[in-house]
This record gives C-alpha cells, sequence and structure tokens, in this order.
C-alpha cells in the first residue's frame, strides 16, 4: 500500500494571503480577528469575524466570488510549493481534486423577488441570496468533471477532505489529488443565526482577543473565511517527479455521535474514537505524537469534551495541545484543511504553534499543557489534527515525517 | 493490469410521496423543505437496513450525495416541489430561532445522525455536493473504501427531493455496496454498470433499471492495480 505524501501546501486566512503569513503570524500568536466590517449585522448579534483582509492590505473587500479567489490562490501556492502546473495536472487522468466548502454568494433573480419586502433583523433577504454550493463547487473542480469530488461536511469538512485525498492515494485510484477546504460565508443572516444559537462569540469589546480556545473565559468562536489547499502524492508520483515530500498524510478516522445534534459526544468519547482510528490507520502509537492541534473551536462544549477525547485516548502522556482558531478564527469548512497544513509546517519547521488568548485554563479542561506560553520548537516527529462537525461528524488525521 | 472487482449491491429507492413523512419526521408539514432529506434518507437506511443481514462487524461507510438541493433552502425554485414562500417562511423561521437545527442552513450530517441513530457503527462517511457527480463520488468511495477493507459495507445514498439534474422524483435511494469477488481484466457480468466517468443521471437510472428488473445487481468497478 503506497504512502500518502504531502508535497505542497498553500492558505489564505485572516491573517493574510500566503502560507508564510499565515504561519508566522500563527507562530507569533497575532490575531487576525477583527471588528466586522465586510457586512453589517443586528444589534444583539455578534460583531467580530476573521474577515480575509484585501490583498493590497488596505481593508476588506466582500466580493462574491472571493471564495474562489481564496482558493484558486492557496491552490496555486500549494502546486508551486509541489513543483506541479496545474494544467498539466487537471490533463493527468491519474490526478484528482476532493475539497470541502459550504458556498457563497450567488445571485439569483427569483429568490431575490420571492424575498422583496420581508426582513430578519431588518435585513432584507432578498440580499441573502445564494446557491453557495453548486456555485462554489462547480467554479472550484468543474476542470476535474467527475474526478472531482465536493466535501459538505459541516465544520469537519475540511479534516474529511484531506482524508479523502488519503483514502483516493492509499487505495491507489490516483496519484496526485489537490485538496483542502474553503469557505467564504461571512453574511448578514449567517451571522444572525449563529448569534441566535449562542455559539459566536460574546466579546465584541475585544474583536482582536475574541477567540479564546479553553481559557476560562471561552464564549463561542469567531466565524472567520479564508481557504487551504494541500498537494497529497503517491510515493511512485513522488519519486518519478523528483519531489520533496514536507510531510506523509499517515492516517484518518472518522467516527459519528449520537448524542447531540449539534454538540459534542459526552465524555468525548466519539472524538476519541476518530483519534484512535486515525493512529490505528497510521500503524502509530500515543508515543509517536508530538503535538496534537485540537479543534479547540473556543465553545464551552468543544473545549471541554475534545480535551476529555485526547485524555482517554493518551491518558496522563497526553502531548502538547493547541487551537490556532485563537488567532484564525473558525473558517467552517476551510478549518481542517488550514489546521492540516498548520500541522504539516509544524512538522516542517519543527514548531509548535501556541493557543492565542489563553491566560486561565478553563479548570473543565483536562490536558496539561495546551502551548499558551508562546510556541515552542524541537522536533514535530508526528501529530493529530482533530475536525468536528455538526450532527456527530468526528475526523481525526495523523500527519508525520516524511 | 486493472482489476475488475465485483460487487453485490443492494439498492433502495423511494418517492416522498410514498413515505410516511409525519411518522418519520414530526414538523415536516412545517418545513418540508429540510426535512425531506431526512425522511428520504431513514427511509432508504430502513429499506437498506432490511434487505441488508450483515452490517457490523467493521462496520459501514456511509457516502451522502446530492444533499445540496434539498438542504439548502436557496435553491432550484423552478422545482415545484417547493414554492418560493416555503423557502422564505423557512428562511424567516430559521432565523427566529425557532429549530436550533434550521438555522445552520447546512444540515449535510443529518443523514449520518439518523444512520448512527439506527445502529450503523459509521467506520467512515463523507458527503458529496460537486453538482452533476455527486452520486458517481459516493458510489466510487463506497466501492473503494469496500474493496481497501476500510469499512465492510458502504452504503452510498442519493438524495434528489427537488429533482433537477434531468432525473425524476424517484431518483432518490441508496445503494450498499459489498465486495463479493476480484476477478482479472474484462471478467465482468452483463449488466455490470461501470462507474467510471459515467454521468450521474445514467448511473442512477441504470441502477434503478437493475433494481426493478430483479432487486439486487452486479456492479463491476474499475479499479487501478493493488487495490484489492
Amino acid at each position: 500500500m503506497t504512502k500518502a505524501l504531502i508535497t505542497g501546501v498553500g492558505a489564505v486566512c485572516p491573517l493574510g494571503w500566503g502560507i508564510d503569513k499565515c504561519w508566522d503570524d500563527t507562530v507569533a500568536g497575532r490575531s487576525g480577528t477583527a471588528r466586522l466590517e465586510i457586512v453589517e449585522v443586528g444589534a444583539d448579534d455578534c460583531k467580530v469575524a476573521g474577515q480575509v483582509p484585501a490583498r493590497n492590505g488596505t481593508g476588506y473587500e466582500s466580493s462574491p466570488l472571493r471564495l474562489l479567489d481564496f482558493y484558486r490562490f492557496a491552490e496555486t501556492e500549494a502546486l508551486a510549493q509541489a513543483g506541479l502546473e496545474r494544467e498539466s495536472v487537471v490533463r493527468n487522468p491519474r490526478a484528482r481534486a476532493a475539497v470541502a466548502s459550504h458556498g457563497f454568494a450567488w445571485k439569483i433573480d427569483e429568490f431575490t423577488a420571492a424575498c422583496r419586502g420581508k426582513t430578519v433583523n431588518g435585513i432584507d433577504l432578498s440580499e441573502y441570496v445564494r446557491r453557495p454550493q453548486e456555485g462554489a463547487h462547480e467554479g472550484i473542480g468543474a476542470d476535474f468533471s467527475e474526478r472531482y469530488s465536493g466535501i459538505t461536511t459541516a465544520c469537519s469538512a475540511g479534516g474529511v477532505a484531506v482524508l479523502e485525498a488519503g483514502e483516493i492515494v492509499r487505495s491507489g485510484l490516483a496519484d496526485i489529488v489537490i485538496t483542502g477546504g474553503v469557505d467564504a460565508n461571512i453574511n448578514e443572516v449567517i451571522v444572525a443565526i449563529h448569534s441566535r444559537m449562542g455559539v459566536l462569540t460574546r466579546h465584541n469589546s475585544t474583536p482582536e482577543s475574541a477567540s479564546r480556545p479553553f481559557d476560562v473565559t471561552h464564549a463561542g468562536f469567531v466565524i472567520a473565511e479564508g481557504a487551504a489547499v494541500l498537494v497529497v502524492e503517491s510515493e511512485r508520483s513522488v519519486e518519478a517527479r523528483g519531489a520533496q515530500p514536507i510531510a506523509e498524510l499517515a492516517g484518518w478516522g472518522t467516527a459519528v455521535s449520537t448524542a447531540h445534534l449539534t454538540a459534542g459526544s459526552e465524555g468525548g468519547e466519539i472524538q476519541a474514537l476518530a483519534m484512535q482510528r486515525a493512529l490505528d490507520s497510521g500503524g502509530a502509537s500515543v508515543d509517536d505524537i508530538d503535538y496534537i492541534n485540537m479543534h479547540g473551536t473556543s465553545t464551552e462544549d468543544n473545549d471541554i469534551s475534545e480535551s476529555e477525547g485526547v485524555r482517554k485516548v493518551f491518558g496522563k502522556t497526553a502531548p502538547p495541545v493547541s487551537s490556532t482558531k485563537g488567532v484564525t478564527g473558525h473558517l467552517l469548512g476551510g478549518a481542517g484543511a488550514l489546521e492540516a497544513v498548520f500541522g504539516v509546517m509544524a512538522i516542517h519547521t519543527s514548531t509548535l504553534p501556541p493557543t492565542a488568548n489563553l491566560n486561565e485554563v478553563d479548570p473543565r479542561c483536562s490536558l496539561d499543557d495546551y502551548i499558551a506560553d508562546g510556541a515552542r520548537h524541537g522536533p514535530c516527529r508526528g501529530m493529530l489534527t482533530n475536525s468536528f462537525g455538526l450532527a456527530g461528524s468526528n475526523a481525526s488525521l495523523l500527519l508525520r515525517q516524511p | 493490469m486493472r482489476a475488475i472487482v465485483s460487487t453485490s449491491a443492494k439498492i433502495g429507492f423511494g418517492s416522498p410521496y410514498e413515505l410516511n413523512h409525519r411518522e418519520l419526521v414530526p414538523f415536516r408539514h412545517d418545513r418540508r423543505c429540510v426535512a425531506d432529506f431526512e425522511v428520504l434518507t431513514l427511509a432508504c437506511f430502513k429499506q437498506l437496513l432490511g434487505e441488508t443481514e450483515e452490517i457490523s462487524g467493521r462496520g459501514c461507510g456511509l457516502y451522502f450525495a446530492g444533499a445540496k438541493d434539498t438542504l439548502q433552502l436557496d435553491v432550484d425554485f423552478s422545482n415545484e416541489l417547493f414554492d418560493a414562500d416555503d423557502r422564505v417562511n423557512a428562511l424567516t423561521t430559521m432565523s427566529e430561532g425557532l429549530n436550533p437545527l434550521l438555522p445552520l442552513n447546512k444540515l449535510y450530517n443529518i443523514g449520518l445522525y439518523l444512520a448512527a441513530k439506527e445502529g450503523i457503527e459509521c467506520w467512515r462517511h463523507c458527503q458529496y455536493t460537486n453538482h452533476k457527480h455527486a452520486d458517481y463520488s459516493a458510489l466510487a468511495a463506497a466501492v473503494r473504501d469496500v474493496c481497501s477493507g476500510t469499512v465492510e459495507v458502504g452504503f452510498a445514498v442519493f438524495a434528489r427531493a427537488s429533482g433537477g439534474f434531468e432525473l425524476p422524483q424517484e431518483s432518490i435511494g441508496a445503494v450498499g455496496v459489498r465486495v463479493v469477488a476480484c476477478n482479472e481484466a474484462g471478467d465482468r457480468t452483463s449488466d455490470a454498470v461501470e462507474l467510471s466517468a459515467r454521468p450521474q443521471p445514467e448511473l442512477l437510472l441504470e441502477l434503478q433499471r437493475l433494481h426493478a428488473d430483479g432487486g439486487g445487481a452486479e456492479l463491476a468497478v474499475e479499479l487501478p492495480d493493488g487495490t484489492c
């Protein structure tokens, strides 16, 4: 069975455009979350978001097509690092793409007419006119036709897309898979409904530190946007091209929780199952793991149950863990892919990123080391990265040195 | 050399109008555009579970396709199933927070959740929405993961409650895939459905035809060397 090797990564996130900027700021703990500017929301709604800054560095852009801008940038960067030309990959019958996305603004005249005069929070519903998934995936994957998989498993989707790439390569169905996740879902209604669910941060007065994973003051996630792309290749392809792998996608696991449609499993049991399956599928033990990039949304429910899940798998010897969502916010369908990219960077640069905005650990978060005191430097032989989603979709990826 | 993997398939199809919506999803009549996916998915699982004897062991893989049409409240307004007022009402309702599930407007994993509630241990899962090829992706993933031994049984679930893609409303269903034999290239059955590059509507209709002919079907799936 061939290994699945990662030869290129790319990213766009609230920290900026390009993996170097995103990673440097993440390691430094510089926040990309800010006061919400690209849309106006209701008085009682969350006012903080992780918005991707304009390419020229001045303010934000709210183009409905920015999702594709994000994706194409990250894809181009990843392919360049891998030493691949997109056209040759598209033409290669042994190449595929598997990308997570939940969509972006997309006008439909009929819906606009139907919604006219109807409002939510004073917002004209005709402004919320979208056919997001179809538009997004047509834009992302059209060149690959049936060799494209568009994945939508809520907030686990980015992780699920990457493991899909692993399955494809490991099963021999393709030699090259472009994978990742992208979302650009910051709009009035999405913010309003998530606010009313009580899952978005309530720290409106301190937007830069509003995402506080594992902190005693964690009070909801910061909705964010961006894209992350990885190039996953078979050993045969890497050897034939003389490419240089930067990490191995060594294993993956999924598990489904039925405890609640929107909450994690009690005691983290199902999250633990996903992590254990990832270890098992990669032939790894807990001793092989030097770091875990947590789903770490900054919601009480997730932070506590995920910590319990890690404890169940690793016992008293849990490795250092952190949540990079402290600086990026939650990219929804892009989150799992971005955090996989950060996992690759942790291995590649021998640096463990910190959990930003973590001043006092919630005593209900049961792990010993959330990397609250700045980045750590030292070898990272292997790591897990977790992605959990609505309705019990849990995914965990195992990455290690190639 | 390419291997041909023969699979046995249990195929179930259902029409939303033939199901007892109220029993399966109580709020169906108020929020039908969202509930349809739940109804159909659960019905397909129930049908498959009745026809599939062994689903335990290493567990199942669940691969959904086409959920976007039924879950998104803002697509396909030409579809007579859902008029625009329904969508507006549903959107307004979800924004009022009356149902903590509806607000997300992305109930992508509901089928997964329902399957787990039915006792299906999901060892692997995914959901595909890539337009015309989503069904192909789901079925191919089911076959792939069964062939690789990742799962014992793979369920590919297709939902097409909102029509579109030139498919009739009856094109809603699920396929359970299980590997029964691996043969050399060329050794395929006359009823083989070759998955490679087959457009989604044709694939589904072919599966329906096979189902109508006798309930089960033989699928032949081309996979590269070393996959079984």
